[in-house]
């Protein structure tokens, strides 16, 4: 009786320690990504990395030709994958649930889900950059709206299916057509979590270095439109970190830092959105 | 109000009613009237297809494919079964509250706008004027008159309910049906719903499922006794409690089974 009780002390304590073992490496790479940018870029981080242009070798300058080449792509992204998502993810479960047609589209779903992105970026050089002749914003922005569509889709078709039969049953017995109840009623229900996979999304797409390669290229100066070639982070930080040039080592560090930043606070956003949403469901 | 109804027709007619969930039939040969002015009850044990029964009458079923009814249930003069019958006009005929409140993610006050801007053309005075009329025939006007802005789930479980009700009747339907609507509430709110009832069915044709015996008792004027997916007995209220036909009744009213 007393061994078997030390055994499961022993046991316990041996589970516990894998178990923060495993959680500390885990979060230790998070940890050490976040300090290592910080340290080496911070030579380069000051207030000019927002308000200045990215420099040539040996100048001061900083980034914000490509904070805004990147905002304005991840915008046409949102504004091209966010309603399509939204409305194919409610056709999917509301008038798809069960059906072997519904079944066919989720897989293709998940597969585009998973598609490389590197495939998107050269899918849509060869629609858009090919045909147009030159590389352009709209291209980069239109290779992100294709990344982020099967996120939103997915989880529009996911929320909508969590909210509670009874309300779609209440809804439908008040005489209301299915498409109002689906638009002012479900997905009203179904905001918050909606909300958080486009948030999710977002932090995804704003990471995306591949399909801008081949579609918004890059651009040393500033561009107001998306129009022609635009400069983005990802794809500086790339081309400066590959460069021989140690104060552009530091901006490509300092961009990093921002981007990685910027996707960590998305995602607790986005859990906070959630979490929000938990304690409010009827 | 009510004494000018003529009672002898029924409201709504149920004959020879079959339903099936897929290849399970749930209701066998079921047939019942329910008349204007009245609350009728529908009882019986759990699984007696006393809730399938209510399920047929808007045909809320029919959003789950599968789920299939034969027979006839007749609401002026017409077959609400044919396929051909509208459903959104059937469902603006007969409303329906659920055992759980089913509070819309919005403000009180759209809770019922929703429904009422959809099936009329109202003004924003009108608009107004009749969301407080519901609410006060829901008796949940007092309680909510300066919050009508708020989110509808800021209300209590009862004041939920009550909006429901209130968000039912406001587009002014025929037939009222609730599914057991006070199982999932405390004691005062289910006595402040069973006092709105029957408020409610003078003017409107009330039909009440409930596992709870007394509720029938206390509530209805007409009683339904369903077992096994059949009609077992049907009739007024007292004499169903006091004097009734049927043994099986007998068992049941007296807390024997079920």
């Amino acid at each position: 009786m007393n061994t078997l009780y030390v055994r499961r002390q022993l046991v316990n304590a041996l589970v516990m320690t894998a178990s923060l073992a495993a959680t500390a490496f885990g979060l230790g790479w998070l940890l050490w990504i976040m300090a290592t940018t910080l340290i080496q870029g911070a030579s380069a981080l000051d207030l000019k990395l927002f308000t200045q242009m990215t420099p040539a070798p040996g100048e001061r300058g900083g980034l914000l030709n490509a904070f805004y080449g990147s905002f304005v792509m991840t915008l046409i992204a949102l504004v091209i994958g966010t309603p399509l998502g939204v409305l194919a993810g409610t056709f999917l479960a509301e008038f798809q649930r069960k059906t072997r047609m519904g079944a066919v589209i989720r897989f293709t779903n998940d597969i585009l889900l998973s598609a490389p992105s590197i495939v998107i970026g050269l899918f849509v050089y060869e629609l858009v950059v090919r045909q147009v002749g030159h590389f352009s914003g709209w291209a980069g922005g239109l290779a992100l709206a294709i990344i982020l569509l099967p996120v939103v889709v997915r989880t529009t078709d996911e929320m909508l299916q969590l909210v509670p039969g009874g309300m779609r049953e209440a809804a439908l017995s008040l005489g209301l057509p299915k498409w109002k109840v689906s638009v002012k009623v479900l997905q009203r229900a179904a905001s918050t979590g909606i909300l958080t996979g486009v948030l999710l999304g977002l932090a995804r797409i704003s990471g995306e270095t591949a399909p801008l390669l081949f579609t918004a290229l890059n651009n040393q100066y500033w561009s107001a439109t998306p129009n022609g070639p635009m400069a983005n982070v990802p794809v500086v930080i790339f081309q400066y970190a590959m460069s021989p040039y140690d104060d552009w080592h530091a901006y490509a560090w300092a961009g990093a830092f921002v981007m990685a930043m910027f996707v960590l606070l998305l995602a607790v956003l986005s859990r906070a959105v959630l979490g929000r949403a938990k304690k409010h469901r009827p | 109000m009510t004494l000018v109804v003529d009672n002898s027709k029924p409201a709504l007619r149920v004959r020879d009613l079959d339903f099936f969930y897929g290849t399970q039939q749930a209701l066998h040969a079921v047939s019942a009237d329910f008349r204007r002015g009245e609350v009728t009850a529908i009882m019986g044990p759990s699984g007696c297809g006393k809730s399938t029964l209510l399920r047929v009458l808007n045909r809320v079923y029919s959003l789950y494919p599968g789920q299939r009814a034969a027979g006839e249930v007749s609401l002026d003069g017409q077959n609400i079964l044919d396929p051909a019958y509208d459903l959104n006009a059937l469902r603006l005929k007969v409303g329906m509250v659920f055992q759980a409140p089913t509070p819309f993610v919005m403000s009180i006050f759209d809770n019922l706008a929703l429904p009422l801007t959809h099936h009329e053309a109202l003004t924003p005075s009108e608009l107004r004027d009749r969301v407080e009329a519901a609410l006060r025939r829901a008796a949940l006007w007092e309680e909510v008159k300066d919050k009508l802005k708020h989110s509808a789930l800021s209300l209590s479980g009862g004041q939920q309910q009550r909006l429901c009700i209130a968000r039912a009747i406001a587009i002014e339907p025929e037939v009222l049906l609730l599914d057991e609507p006070t199982s999932a509430l405390d004691p005062i709110a289910t006595t402040r719903i069973e006092e709105l009832i029957d408020e409610l069915r003078a003017d409107f044709t009330v039909v009440m499922v409930t596992h709870n015996l007394h509720q029938a008792a206390r509530v209805s004027q007409r009683t339904v006794f369903m077992y096994r997916g059949e009609v077992v007995e049907q009739g007024p209220t007292d004499r169903i409690f006091t004097a009734p036909d049927n043994p099986r009744t007998h068992d049941y009213v007296t807390g024997r089974f079920g």
